[in-house]
């Protein structure tokens, strides 16, 4: 049976940690330029 | 993204604490429901947020409004049983932000006044293409809307030992309220939040699991016990993979949810916002799915695979942990049901009440009716959860199907001027009937991809048969006279 490499699971697992706390940077970023430009909503 | 299953296990919180959180999340949704909703002084406020949403609430309203309680709970649990695939074949769901990402564009540019998907569908295809649309939508909103709130009492009970009455009626009550009150601002604004909390407590819960554990002693785990759940070729979960990710966007393409968001972003906002939406979503059922992968490795035993994810949380974090995962089960149902009764009771104002009223209804008078339509629909919510019938929840699976068969009219119909509408009623009508078909004879993972495989081919067939020239412009509709509170409308 051929089976998933662990650096694929490591890479998986790490990958979607980094890109959610990338996520929450970005949000916040954005919030921060949106709000600056006075262009929430 | 929809799914649901029975669940029941021993509670991770203790009632006492269950009350607490949820009389102190309770207050701040109504508070900033409130709070927004001196904003939503139009029917354009309150429908669509004034049609001037930014960036950074665009994308986490997204984010929040496809991560519902499921996407959390259930992920784990397709970890467990389907293993790695089991976890990719959930984050295939994000395939359709990113696809719907040109459409939202699109949308917005060619319906300035536009509120809904309904609408778009009567305008493209008249009333042959409206019915089955309108149909197939209600269908799949109330569904989605009895399924969250009975996910929501479950949920409660599961994981703080709250009565399932008593959390279903706090769920239901509280969205209903702060929908009501701030309308569209409150369901975005409370979304950007609700968006926050789910990443930051997801990621915490992930980073408390790997201090415990590292990812190579999982893998040497799960290839020494479970060995399939690290296979390349499980077959069940690959079954699953294509069938999930056209549900998905049979999901988005079709449903108001995305459609009046997409008509709230201002001009140029809405792709950026569901591209990066689907890269913000895409990790979040690989990491909760990782928490199912690793329960095995933590010698965590699980007798209900569905609470999986809560219980290596509350193994390993303890009671931090169980009040972390509460508020992120409680934020994920929060902004799929504020998102729910928002968008259909746009369905209901603008698709039935207003074409039966034959007349150009006031502001006034939409804004009134969307009040009433929200209250009842939390009351037809509310009144079918409460006897809590679990047959009730598979209901919501006929909808794969259905939805599947949404695809092609949507997509022919937004950028084709050739699809009649008798090729978007036939191809919706047939593809639905073989998707059920299918769903009964064969099995759910291959009800979505059977009815958006004959929709496909009757909508190019009838296509090729009766070519139309319609004209774009006309989906833009009457010119809309703009009143003082619409001007202006920035933060």
């Amino acid at each position: 049976m051929i089976v998933f490499p662990v650096w694929f699971l490591q890479i998986l697992v790490i990958g979607a940690l980094v890109l959610c706390s990338a996520g929450v940077a970005a949000l916040i970023v954005f919030l921060s330029s949106d709000s600056k430009n006075n262009r929430i909503w | 993204m929809m799914f649901d299953f029975p669940i029941a296990s021993a509670p991770v919180l203790s009632q006492q604490w269950g009350y607490i959180l949820l009389i102190l999340f309770s207050v701040l949704w109504i508070s900033l429901g409130i709070w927004w909703g001196r904003r939503a002084k139009s029917y354009d406020g309150f429908a669509v947020a004034g049609r001037n949403v930014g960036l950074a609430l665009g994308t986490a309203t997204a984010v929040a409004t496809w991560i519902t309680s499921n996407t959390t709970m259930l992920a784990p649990q397709f970890a467990l049983q389907l293993g790695v695939w089991g976890a990719l074949a959930y984050a295939t769901a994000s395939f359709g932000l990113f696809a719907f990402a040109p459409m939202s564009g699109r949308i917005r540019r060619l319906m300035p006044n536009g509120y809904t998907a309904v609408e778009f569908v009567r305008r493209r295809y008249g009333l042959l293409g409206t019915i089955p649309f309108l149909v197939i939508s209600l269908f799949y909103a109330i569904t989605w809307l009895i399924s969250m709130s009975m996910a929501g009492g479950k949920l409660l009970y599961v994981l703080s030992g709250i009565p399932y009455e008593v959390g279903m009626t706090v769920v239901v009550l509280v969205c209903v309220l702060y929908t009501l009150f701030g309308g569209m601002y409150a369901v975005i604004g409370t979304d950007f939040i609700q968006s926050l909390i789910i990443l930051v407590g997801l990621v915490v819960v992930a980073v408390a699991v790997l201090t415990q554990i590292d990812i190579a002693d999982v893998h040497e785990k799960l290839a020494a016990d479970r060995p399939m759940l690290l296979s390349v070729l499980f077959p069940a979960a690959l079954m699953s993979l294509f069938n999930n990710m056209l549900f998905g966007f049979g999901e988005i393409f079709h449903s108001n949810v995305w459609w009046s968001r997409a008509f709230a972003m201002r001009e140029g906002v809405g792709p950026k916002a569901y591209a990066l939406g689907g890269m913000l979503w895409l990790p979040v059922p690989i990491v909760a799915g990782f928490l199912g992968l690793a329960a095995p490795a933590l010698g965590i035993g699980v007798s209900q695979p569905d609470t999986v994810g809560p219980m290596v949380a509350a193994t390993l974090l303890g009671w931090g942990g169980a009040l972390l995962v509460f508020i992120v089960v409680f934020c994920s149902l929060a902004s799929s049901i504020d998102s729910l009764l928002a968008a259909t009771a746009d369905l209901i104002v603008n698709d039935i009440v207003e074409p039966v009223l034959s007349k150009r209804t006031s502001d006034e008078t939409k804004r009134r009716l969307s009040a009433y339509s929200i209250i009842g629909l939390g009351l037809l919510a509310w009144s079918i959860a409460l006897p809590n019938v679990g047959t009730l929840a598979t209901v919501l699976f006929f909808a794969g199907p259905m939805v599947g068969s949404c695809i092609w009219p949507i997509v022919g119909g937004l950028y084709s001027r050739r699809p009649s509408p008798t090729a978007a009623a036939l191809a919706m009508i047939l593809g639905s009937v073989a998707g059920l078909i299918a769903y009964f004879t064969i099995g759910w993972f291959v009800s979505s991809l059977v009815g958006a495989a004959v929709s496909g081919l009757v909508f190019g067939i009838m296509t090729w048969l009766s070519c139309e020239a319609f004209d774009f412009d006309t989906l833009a509709g009457p010119p809309k006279q703009t009143s003082a509170t619409e001007v202006g409308g920035v933060s």
